[in-house]
């Protein structure tokens, strides 16, 4: 690619010079061609010229015997001079001949036998009968056998055509006089066409007498010539013959030139030719030096554009490496910026352990003066505990065993000790192999690890006095729950007992084995027994809170139907349900064996029931158990007050009764929670939904098999 | 006359029940301690034993097991007072040997027909 200019220049110089040689050529050429036809030229007017005089000459003496009273009766003085006449052209002429007006030969010498032939139908005799003026025949074959042109004179007796006094031209003998010897160059020549195209002469005799249209009827720039000729013009032509039989040749190029034979009767043309390779054979000697000039100029432009491209490349090449060297200078320069300017310590030492090379920081940091770190063992930098550490890893590396970076404690030159990371890579130095090592001071690296492991320490140390504190409380915590729970224990204890004697007595009381009592006393002794089994049920419930919360509640399982459950509920409720003037509904599907704690079940259903009823004024309260695989579903349904939003998420805290503007509140507040409570305890939940006015819904849901839960 | 024994620390529970049973017309023994009922039901032969769970010293339960292993009368029906919520109270009683239970506190409108069922 890069030589193309170099290709172009080559291209452009050989076709200039080319061109300027052929364009040389092409005018020498012409020159020679039109010096070729001058030459012609002269030739032809010389022979134009002879011919002419030869006719000039002929019309003289024939204008002369024509007027000869002998010649125009014929006698035989007439025939006298005929002979006579003959006889002194004799070289010039074939034959003396009278016709008469009838185109009869009246007589002819020196063949005098065709005498008496009628030659009336010759073209040329009946162009004279019908014009009465001179007429120059063509070449044609006479009576007398002769190839001949006939040359007839008019011949009047008192101004009445009396035939005409002729005589026959051997036109060859003519022509070679003065055609025959126009000679170009080896095979140039002459030749002659009369006005009506035939060849007169040529020096190919077939040709002779035949139309030059026949003869070069493939020719059509012959017969454009010819045409030229006949008009009786003077030119230069060049045509081209197609299959010369004579030369055997398929085409040749032929120069030639054209004038006319101007008689004063007819116009012929002297054509010469000279095939056009004969005249350029002439300059071939030229055009061959031409030849070889343009070779060696292609030459030498070769050599010269090859030179000049590389010289060129040279050039650039020499550009490209004084850039490259550029770039390395460069590169070089950077490299030493950064070895130089890195402040971690750059050194190599050789396989006997002296340091060849130290970065400034090297210099700076181990040397006291710097100069003195060259040319020193390595070890010698390295501290005294250290050395023999040190020493085997520097074989091992040397050996070319890989190593991982490792710390080492080195001395500086001013004195002090300081930790670094030792990093050595095997690597070649002036042909040597040598041991780069990079050490990075970590020493504030070091100090700062240690501070802040000693600030984990204390750390760690104050997490496990921490843990042992709160382990502590913990277990201080778990005292005073397990004193709780005791204290709960054995005081709901001491609380029931009394309690007990005072439902018992006033049962007494009021059943009246104690003595009679009117019904006022019997009222108000039902007060306080309500009163007190109120507060019995309110202990109860604590006493199993305070159990299920200290976990010493335990499942007592069996196996039962919840159907009875159910039952046994249902009928608890009938009769409140009845006074109400509410309806419970209760849908079962068969009998379910469940395997669980059957009262506290039973405790909890009630508890939903109780509840639903508690705040149901009119409609239903619908018990739905529906068994789901292993678990069991009891909604309870009501069309109660229902709860707000807001209130469903206090429903299972205790004491959170729902404030309700005169409604009896006669519940212990801790039924729902507690319920919900044993519900889990029981592996199972509850669940509510409601809308305010429109009624709840309480699912309650545990499994069918009861397993002891190892959180509650 | 049919005699029940009462094993009971609360001296109020005690009258109470003596108030019923007697009442009813009953023959009632009283015990305020484990060792004092064990001593009564192998001395008097009662036809029934109400037996107070929550007792000082051995407690309800160790009274009936030592009753039930004296030779005198094992077969003497043990009615267990039980509280409610003391979880595992009915089971360990009747593991104990008892023969049923009644829980406190004592209704005096169902305390005989639960009585009358389990004597012979």
């Amino acid at each position: 690619m890069r030589y193309i200019r170099q290709f172009v220049i080559f291209l452009v110089l050989l076709v200039v010079c080319g061109f300027l040689l052929y364009s040389t050529y092409t005018e020498i050429e012409s020159k020679t061609i039109a010096q070729v036809n001058n030459e012609q030229i002269v030739h032809a007017d010389q022979a134009a010229a002879g011919i002419e005089s030869f006719f000039r000459t002929y019309n003289n003496s024939l204008s002369f015997l024509a007027g000869d009273t002998h010649i125009i009766l014929l006698d035989s003085d007439g025939r006298e001079l005929m002979r006579n006449f003959f006889n002194s052209h004799a070289g010039e002429i074939s034959s003396i001949t009278r016709v008469d007006e009838n185109g009869t030969i009246s007589y002819t010498y020196p063949i005098e036998t065709s005498t008496g032939t009628d030659i009336s139908s010759q073209s040329h005799v009946r162009q004279l009968l019908n014009t009465h003026s001179i007429v120059i025949s063509d070449v044609f074959t006479s009576v007398q056998g002769f190839r001949s042109v006939a040359f007839h004179m008019p011949v009047f007796r008192d101004g009445m055509f009396k035939g005409s006094i002729a005589i026959l031209i051997p036109f060859d003998t003519l022509a070679k006089e003065n055609l025959g010897t126009i000679k170009i160059l080896d095979s140039g020549y002459a030749w002659t066409i009369s006005q009506n195209g035939v060849v007169l002469y040529s020096p190919y005799p077939e040709q002779i007498g035949k139309s030059v249209f026949d003869v070069f009827n493939n020719s059509p720039t012959v017969k454009t010539m010819a045409q030229e000729a006949m008009k009786g013009s003077r030119g230069v032509s060049m045509y081209t013959v197609v299959g010369d039989p004579t030369r055997n040749l398929s085409e040749i190029k032929f120069q030639a030139i054209y004038l006319p034979i101007n008689t004063s009767t007819i116009t012929w043309s002297i054509l010469v030719s000279t095939p056009e390779n004969e005249i350029l054979s002439t300059i071939q000697g030229f055009r061959n030096t031409l030849v070889i000039i343009f070779a060696i100029l292609i030459f030498s432009l070769l050599f010269f554009t090859y030179y000049l491209a590389r010289a060129r490349g040279i050039v650039k090449e020499e550009e490209k490496r004084s850039k490259a060297e550029e770039a390395l200078r460069e590169s070089e320069e950077f490299n030493r910026s950064l070895v130089e300017n890195l402040p971690d310590i750059i050194a190599i030492y050789d396989s006997k352990g002296i340091v060849r090379f130290a970065n400034r920081a090297g210099l700076n940091i181990l040397g006291s003066p710097a100069s003195k770190v060259l040319g020193e063992p390595i070890l010698s930098f390295v501290t005294d505990y250290q050395r023999n550490d040190v020493e085997r890893k520097m074989s091992a590396r040397l050996s070319g065993i890989w190593l991982a970076p490792y710390e080492v404690d080195i001395k500086t030159g001013g004195g002090e000790i300081i930790t670094a990371i030792l990093r050595a890579i095997q690597i070649s130095y002036r042909k040597e192999a040598v041991v780069l090592v990079l050490m990075t001071n970590i020493t504030e690296r070091k100090q700062a690890e240690q501070k802040l492991l000693e600030a984990h320490r204390d750390l760690e140390m104050k997490v496990d006095e921490r843990t042992r504190e709160l382990s502590e409380a913990n277990h201080h915590l778990q005292e005073l729950d397990r004193l709780k729970s005791m204290f709960v224990a054995s005081m709901s204890h001491e609380l029931r007992t009394p309690l007990n004697s005072i439902i018992g007595f006033t049962g007494i009381m009021a059943k009246g084995l104690a003595g009679e009592i009117n019904p006022e006393q019997k009222k108000q002794l039902g007060m306080v027994q309500d009163s007190a089994r109120h507060l019995l049920a309110l202990i109860n419930d604590v006493i199993d809170i305070s159990k299920i919360e200290a976990g010493k509640i335990e499942a007592s399982v069996s196996t039962f139907d919840l159907n009875d459950v159910i039952r046994e509920v249902r009928d608890t409720f009938s009769k409140t349900v009845e006074e109400q003037g509410l309806m419970l509904h209760v849908e079962i599907p068969g009998s379910i064996t469940v395997t669980s704690d059957e009262r506290r079940i039973k405790q909890i259903i009630m508890n939903l029931v109780s509840n639903a009823i508690k705040f149901t004024d009119t409609g239903r309260v619908d018990l739905i158990v529906e068994p789901k695989d292993t678990v069991v579903e009891v909604r309870v349904r009501d069309t109660g007050i229902g709860i707000r939003t807001e209130d469903l998420i206090k429903l299972f805290r205790p004491f959170s009764r729902i404030a309700e503007q005169g409604r009896l509140t006669d519940g212990t507040g801790l039924g729902l929670y507690l319920s919900h409570k044993l519900a889990r305890f029981l592996g199972g939940e509850i669940t509510a939904e409601s809308e305010q006015g429109r009624g709840s819904v309480f699912t309650f849901s545990f499994p069918l098999e009861y397993e002891k839960q190892e959180d509650e | 006359m049919t005699t029940v024994l009462v094993v009971e620390d609360n001296e109020k529970n005690m009258y109470l029940i003596s108030f019923i049973l007697k009442g009813e017309g009953f023959n009632v023994i009283g015990a305020i301690t484990g060792e004092e009922g064990v001593e009564k039901a192998v001395k008097e032969h009662p036809d029934l034993i109400l037996m107070d769970i929550q007792l000082p010293g051995i407690d309800g339960y160790e009274t009936t097991r030592r009753i039930r292993a004296s030779s005198s009368d094992g077969k003497v029906p043990i009615i267990a007072l039980t509280s409610y919520a003391m979880t595992g109270d009915r089971e360990r009683a009747l593991a104990a040997g008892c023969t049923g239970y009644v829980e406190k506190p004592i209704n005096p409108d169902t305390i005989m027909d639960e009585i009358r069922k389990y004597l012979r």
